[in-house]
This record gives C-alpha cells, sequence and structure tokens, in this order.
C-alpha cells in the first residue's frame, strides 16, 4: 500500500474561524496517542464523498509534543475539487475519518540562528506548529503574516496577543505589504526564511532572496498544489498492463488509484517527488505543474509527476 | 581546512555557500569514537588515539560538525590483532 502508514480518527472539535477557515480537531479513535510530529509536518486526510476518495494534505497546526489530538485548519475553497468544500459541509463531531502519520517536507533547519516565516493567507498553518516547537526550545523566530483582511485573518489575534514583539501583520486591504528588501537586509547571518502561501509569494520571496545575494539552502518553501481539472486523456500503463481513462475531474494519479494501481504518493500536491514516474512513449504535450521536477526533466518527456500533473495528446505509456 | 570552515559554519554561512580546495598535507584530523579525543595530523591507518591509547582504524567517515574524521577501534572482537599501519592512502 502506498502513502505514509494510516491512523483511524474520530472528529471531536470543529471551529468556524470565520467566513473561509473551519478548523478541525482529530483524536485517534481507539484512545490511544498519536505520534510526536515535527513543526511543517502535514497529515493526509482521506474523504470518502461518495463514490470518490479524495485524499488531501493539511499542514498540522497543534503543538508538535501533544499526542492527544492533531487540528488542522480548512480554508474553503469553492472552485476546488471539492476537498475543502466536503470537510466545511460533511464533516461532523463525531465523525470517523481516516489520517496519515505525519510527513514533513517543510522542516525547520535547526541550524538556523534565526527563523523568518513569511506567511500569506492560509498558510500561516504551519508556522503555528513551528512556532510552538521553537517556543519549547527557546528559539529565535519572528513572523510576517499578510492576510486579506481583519476579518479573514485567522490566528491573528492569538499570534499578535502571546508574541506581540515576534509576530507582524498585513492588511491586504489597508494597502499594508511585507518590505521584503529591507526586512532580508536587517536580519543577521545565519537566519533562514520559510516562506508558505499563494504561488506569487513564493515565487517573490525566492526570486528577491536569490537577487539580494542568499544561499539557496537558506530558503524554504512550501506550496501545496490542489490537483486542476482538465480534459480527459488515455494512459497505457505498461507494467500493469492496463489503459485507463484519466477523466475531467481527477489526476492521473487518482486515476490509477481507481483502477487498482498501487502507485507510489505522499503529498499529493507537487512537492514531494514520491510518485514520479517514467514515461515510456508519447505523442503530445505534457501539462507539468509540480515543483519537483527541474525544467530540463520537464522539456524531456521522460518524467511526470501523477499527482499534479496532465497530459494532452494521442498516446501516453508510463512505466507503472 | 575543515575547522576554518567549521567557523565560517558557526557563523551562519551554510557550507555550501563555502568554497575549498584543498593544498598540502594530506594527513587527517581523527576523533576517536570511544574517548571523543582528537588526533591531529594522522598520516597512517592504523593509529593510535593519542588520547586513550586505543588501536584506531581511520574511516572516510567525515563530521562538519566535529571538523573530524572518524576512528574506530580495529583490535574490540580480538585484542592486539593489528595490522601492520601504512599511509592514509596507499
Amino acid at each position: 500500500m502506498s502513502g505514509a502508514q494510516k491512523i483511524a480518527v474520530t472528529v471531536t472539535e470543529i471551529v468556524p474561524l470565520n467566513e473561509l477557515v473551519t478548523r478541525f480537531k482529530f483524536k485517534p479513535t481507539d484512545g490511544s496517542l498519536l505520534p510526536t510530529f515535527s513543526g511543517g509536518a502535514h497529515t493526509v486526510v482521506e474523504m470518502k464523498d461518495g463514490a470518490i476518495t479524495r485524499l488531501n494534505p493539511y499542514s498540522l497546526m497543534s503543538d508538535p509534543m501533544d499526542q492527544t489530538a492533531y487540528t488542522i485548519s480548512v480554508r474553503r475553497d469553492d472552485v476546488g475539487r471539492g476537498g475543502s468544500l466536503f470537510l466545511h459541509r460533511n464533516v461532523k463531531v463525531g465523525d470517523q475519518m481516516t489520517i496519515s502519520y505525519p510527513v514533513n517536507l517543510f522542516s525547520l533547519d535547526l541550524r538556523a540562528k534565526k527563523h523568518l516565516f513569511l506567511a500569506g493567507g492560509i498558510g500561516i498553518t504551519p508556522f503555528i506548529a513551528q512556532i510552538k516547537q521553537l517556543e519549547r526550545t527557546n528559539g529565535r523566530w519572528e513572523l510576517h503574516y499578510a492576510t486579506r483582511s481583519v476579518a479573514l485573518g485567522s490566528y491573528v489575534d492569538e499570534l499578535t496577543t502571546k508574541h506581540p514583539n515576534e509576530a507582524h501583520i498585513y492588511y491586504d486591504d489597508q494597502e499594508q505589504r511585507i518590505d521584503l528588501k529591507n526586512l532580508l537586509d536587517g536580519q543577521p547571518l545565519g537566519t533562514h526564511v520559510y516562506v508558505c502561501g499563494p504561488k506569487g509569494m513564493i515565487d517573490w520571496v525566492r526570486k528577491t532572496a536569490a537577487d539580494e545575494g542568499w544561499p539557496r539552502e537558506s530558503i524554504h518553501y512550501e506550496e501545496f498544489l490542489a490537483p486542476k481539472s482538465g480534459k480527459p486523456f488515455e494512459v497505457k500503463l505498461a507494467i500493469s498492463n492496463k489503459v485507463i481513462q484519466v477523466g475531467e475531474d481527477e489526476s492521473l494519479l487518482e486515476a490509477m488509484e481507481r483502477e487498482g494501481v498501487d502507485a507510489p504518493y505522499l503529498c499529493r500536491g507537487g512537492a514531494c517527488g514520491q510518485c514520479e514516474t517514467d514515461v515510456i512513449d508519447y505523442r503530445g504535450n505534457f501539462i507539468h505543474r509540480d515543483h519537483w521536477l527541474e525544467d530540463a526533466d520537464h522539456k524531456s518527456g521522460k518524467k511526470i509527476m501523477p499527482c499534479v500533473s496532465r497530459f494532452e495528446g494521442k498516446t501516453l505509456v508510463l512505466d507503472r | 581546512m575543515g575547522q576554518a570552515q567549521l567557523e565560517a559554519t558557526n557563523a551562519g554561512i551554510p557550507h555550501t555557500a563555502i568554497q575549498c580546495e584543498h593544498r598540502g598535507s594530506v594527513a587527517r584530523r581523527m576523533q576517536c569514537v570511544h574517548c571523543k579525543g582528537i588526533t591531529e595530523d594522522v598520516e597512517v591507518d592504523p593509529f593510535i588515539c593519542s588520547h586513550c591509547g586505543l588501536n584506531l582504524f581511520v574511516r572516510d567517515h567525515y563530521s562538519r560538525r566535529i571538523a573530524a574524521y572518524q576512528g574506530v577501534c580495529i583490535d574490540a572482537e580480538d585484542p592486539g590483532n593489528v595490522p601492520p599501519s601504512k599511509g592514509i592512502y596507499e
């Protein structure tokens, strides 16, 4: 079975934070203790939505040392494929669900002298766990958190009350912007930068830091991509000896799973590299969307990440 | 060179941002895994730990944190059965 090990949990608390974001709390159904994790880790939540099984990654935001429960915060995406809507609308307190063991693709580099966190919108969630971790070890950190408005500023009050000196908030609707160049300029040697938010923000931070001469290893980022819908296409799986159809609203990975093919995965968001698959033959165009492969790999026509990338054309044969 | 790099990484510079080029002696700075003592300028393998006196095998396992290679007792199972020393790169 692919993916991380599974945990059976019960939903014990659902707290709407604002118009878009709701927090969910999970406790192990059998009353046992959950594994500890490290700040920045995510869990993959399984959702049985009718005939479809959705598997979406969400950052854990509870205290990494708290083994009694995990919490996640989910932003409702009205134009997404339905995972967040399912959690918002269908999940009730007392429901039993399956989540994965924590996996961390966005961990703190503990060699850092200081951790500089840059969050955009719902990208705040991994930092909440990382801050709890650093507070235990007296780590040095600073948060700059851009959110749309006061009404949509999830966890702003909690952060500014507990950490008035470390947490800095910027409201888009008040034309407040992170002054990134100056902020980077004033950091002590050995600072590591972490950014989680929309793609535009991640690109902006990476580019600005690179232009300012920051080492690549000191810049960390995480963005989970949701698979995008697209034109249906046909795929031949050489090892499984199957020809499968990928529907408009499912990913290549989901189509393989539906057909009973045990394809590897972890994050399901184009970040971890676990599902990397070799292309044996193709005639057509790839629609690469992952953060994992290098540009040269994307152009080579030899590799695809089935969790988020698609294909348009006549023939696609995969080594799976 | 390793110690200079360690000073730089302790100051917060990532090791990947430091360019190094080796010149001169190929002797190694060795740490004994048993007593943690450092023996400088080791040119032969095995060698005797300058702190605890064990016969140590020169491993290629290098620690950037300690700026030293790892030395492990070579005759733990059969004390005294120590092969003759020769140059590390011979």
